[in-house]
């Protein structure tokens, strides 16, 4: 095979299995979801698949920061025990809200903007953990 | 006679210029304070159009009836965002009579970029004066104003010529498109649902049928044919190299049925991805799924058949560029015809020193139109006398020439044409109920949406330029002339104006949601990357004031050009002199009428 064949199946290679290689690597480790800085929340409708994670596991008096990112249309965050209102969160936007868990239990958070006929069924799970 | 008519013509020209030229100037006028309750839902304001007179402030009172939308004005700053269960009062001053164009701006679902409200201002003329500016167009150019102009071979130019003749060329061409195209493909699959944040759909159909209705058919032709990724990995699989020329074929070679020798497989193609459009162009995966299955196709085509079957009979966009490319002011053909005559090997279309001819063109013969060359410049490499030109020519010059004109070309032209039509009813109206006729939302309504646009595209236009042919033949008296001639040859007629009204309808799609190409540029998959920091763009463009000008500038170009290429057909059809000239009274008509519909549903 001549070089510029070799060449250019390189190039074909790889974008046809690199780039694929590329976007799932970048996915994994510089992802939203693999930044350590705050939990990633990504809301869509219920029937779009709701929360994920629909359950966040934290520690008793950690400070912690979810960032929340409005997939679908737009969404609300709510975690009113710990007195948590992110207001309304545009499609492809996010938001980050930071609070103190200082007791332990299981909390609800509700989406607050309505999202879809389904929107009061749109909700998830705090943990904290003693 | 034809000083008077282009004397009459000018005059009717500028009293319709003149009017909306000098409305730029009038000073804003002051009127009432107007005030009208606003629902929105997906995906339509209701009430879809509000008419107030000039000096009118209106004030909207805006109640979101499922989620959270947006109201924006075009060309302005006035943004709000409508919460669901609140109130939002905007208040938006008439300052000019014309159109105003308001529409969503946070993303509420898939039909999201195509949610629009109109304001008309009385009195709003445009129609009116555009109408006459399109009647006098037409009659100057219905009286063959302008001297031929000349053509230019660009590869007189040497770098050029030594570029073409390279055998990496075209793949060099192909391999950013396959980048692009595997992003897409990717994308659509595990990238998110949401149209206006995924790469597959921007890219797709803001991008890239942008580049290609505005840019690329008008200036280049089939340009795009030689950088399309779709056929690519098909055609080095069947000659089992992706640059260097190889002798024998790794596919069958079979010979393409005769029956389907022609542009109707594309038709039936285009004909269903125009009808699923609205689907198609919303939905990522779908769009993905699309093309993957274009490449399938083109796969199997190339293993099973001789050449670029796909590109030649099948792909229903290169049916489209095809019919288009024959008004592009570029051109591929042989030097000098006597070489080719007495050239024996023929090796651009048989094959020699580089590939032969994927659709089965003859330089030195039957390539006289652009229709079906992809300027993959196999033929360049192939010919042993360099005896190939690549021309600068004037626009639609392949529309005057007789020989090849034929019915399924024609049907392709009248299809585009309606579709057009159909595509700015839908896409570009603000009436909510067609938008979801067209969105697959209840089973009865879509057969109710597929008997409309079938009977508009396929039996109505059609109709109706059978009419124009038989009214031509008539008033020219030239009843020996078959009928189904003159629809077919006619239709030929059509081909700069319905380019002209894509380009119209693609401006107003494409200008507003601009600002979702570097969104997705910076997170294609909607995962919330953000690759460049451009992910949160949110500007509108300014001066979409000037919209209305250039639909209006477009059509007028495509109105000339599709009269003077009228005035040419209908004196080859029905003869030279006044016979041509009664003849093309009926045609002209039409194409003016088409302008000045196409005029009032954008600015009306």
């Amino acid at each position: 095979m001549k070089r510029i064949e070799r060449l250019a199946l390189a190039v074909v290679l790889a974008i046809v299995i690199g780039l694929p290689a590329a976007v799932f690597s970048y996915q994994r480790l510089y992802g939203p979801a693999a930044r350590t800085d705050a939990i990633f929340l990504r809301v869509r409708t219920v029937e779009g698949g709701g929360f994920d994670p629909a359950r966040i596991v934290v520690k008793r008096g950690e400070r912690v920061r979810i960032r929340i990112l409005a997939e679908d249309v737009t969404h609300g965050f709510q975690l009113l025990h710990f007195g948590v209102d992110a207001g309304a969160v545009k499609t492809g936007t996010t938001k980050v809200v930071e609070f103190t868990a200082d007791r332990a239990g299981e909390f609800p958070f509700y989406c607050s903007v309505r999202c879809s006929p389904l929107h009061m069924a749109l909700m998830g799970t705090l943990v904290v953990e003693p | 006679m034809r000083r008077l008519t282009v004397i009459v013509g000018a005059a009717l020209a500028l009293a319709g210029a003149l009017p909306l030229l000098t409305g730029l100037a009038a000073e804003p006028a002051v009127g009432r304070e107007v005030e009208v309750p606003l629902l929105v839902g997906k995906f339509a304001f209701s009430p879809p159009r509000v008419s107030v007179a000039a000096g009118d402030r209106v004030t909207f009172r805006i109640r979101s009836r499922d989620v959270t939308h947006g109201f924006a004005v075009e060309g302005t700053a006035i943004e709000a965002t409508v919460l669901p269960g609140r109130e939002v009062r905007v208040t938006v001053p008439a300052e000019r009579a014309g159109k105003i164009r308001y529409r969503c701006s946070v993303i509420c679902g898939p039909l999201h970029p195509f949610m629009v409200g109109e304001i008309v201002v009385r009195p709003n003329l445009w129609p009116l004066w555009a109408g006459a500016l399109a009647l006098g167009m037409g009659l100057v150019a219905s009286a063959g104003v302008g001297r031929p102009a000349s053509r230019i071979d660009l590869l007189g130019w040497r770098p050029l010529r030594w570029l073409l003749t390279r055998r990496p060329f075209q793949f060099a061409l192909i391999a950013p498109n396959l980048f692009a195209f595997t992003l897409i493909v990717l994308a659509g699959v595990v990238g998110t649902a949401t149209g206006a944040a995924n790469f597959a759909t921007i890219f797709v159909w803001l991008a890239w049928w942008g580049l290609l209705i505005l840019l690329l058919i008008p200036l280049g032709g089939r340009l795009w044919c030689a950088m399309c990724p779709i056929p690519a990995p098909g055609e080095w699989l069947a000659r089992g190299t992706l640059v260097e020329h190889r002798e024998g074929s790794v596919g069958l070679g079979l010979p393409w049925p005769k029956p389907l020798q022609n542009l109707w497989p594309a038709f039936g193609g285009l004909f269903l991805l125009v009808l699923f459009g609205l689907v198609i162009t919303t939905r990522p995966l779908v769009t993905a799924l699309l093309l993957a299955g274009f490449v399938a196709v083109a796969l199997v085509a190339h293993l099973v058949f001789e050449r670029r079957v796909f590109c030649r009979y099948l792909c229903p966009v290169g049916g489209l560029i095809g019919v288009y490319s024959m008004a592009a002011p570029l051109e591929l053909r042989a030097g000098d015809l006597e070489v080719c005559r007495r050239c024996r090997s023929k090796a651009c279309f048989r094959g020699g020193a580089a590939y032969p001819c994927p659709t089965f063109q003859f330089p030195g013969g039957g390539l006289s139109r652009n229709t079906y060359c992809l300027l993959c410049t196999e033929c360049l490499k192939a010919c042993p006398y360099d005896n190939l030109a690549l021309r600068l020519r004037p626009f639609g010059a392949d529309l005057h020439v007789t020989r090849g004109r034929r019915a399924d070309e024609a049907w392709v032209a009248l299809l585009l044409l309606g579709t057009a039509l159909a595509h700015s009813l839908i896409k570009l109206g603000p009436w909510g109920w067609i938008k979801s006729w067209a969105n697959f939302e209840g089973g009865v309504e879509f057969v109710l949406y597929t008997a409309l646009f079938s009977g508009a595209v396929l039996a109505a236009l059609p109709g109706l330029h059978l009419l124009g042919a038989w009214l031509s033949r008539t008033l020219a008296g030239a009843p020996h002339v078959p009928l189904g001639r003159l629809f077919v040859e006619h239709a030929y007629a059509l081909i700069p104006l319905s380019l002209g009204a894509w380009m119209a309808f693609t401006l107003a799609v494409v200008l507003p949601n601009l600002s979702y190409i570097p969104r997705v540029v910076s997170d294609p998959f909607g995962w919330g990357w953000d690759l460049f920091g451009t992910r949160a763009t949110t500007w509108t463009w300014m001066p979409l004031a000037a919209l209305p000008w250039a639909q209006l500038a477009l059509l007028c170009v495509g109105l000339w050009g599709s009269v003077s290429a009228a005035r040419r057909i209908v004196a080859q059809t029905l003869g030279d002199g006044a016979a041509a000239r009664r003849g093309l009274v009926p045609l002209a008509a039409l194409l003016v009428a088409i302008t000045w519909g196409f005029v009032a549903l954008y600015l009306g």
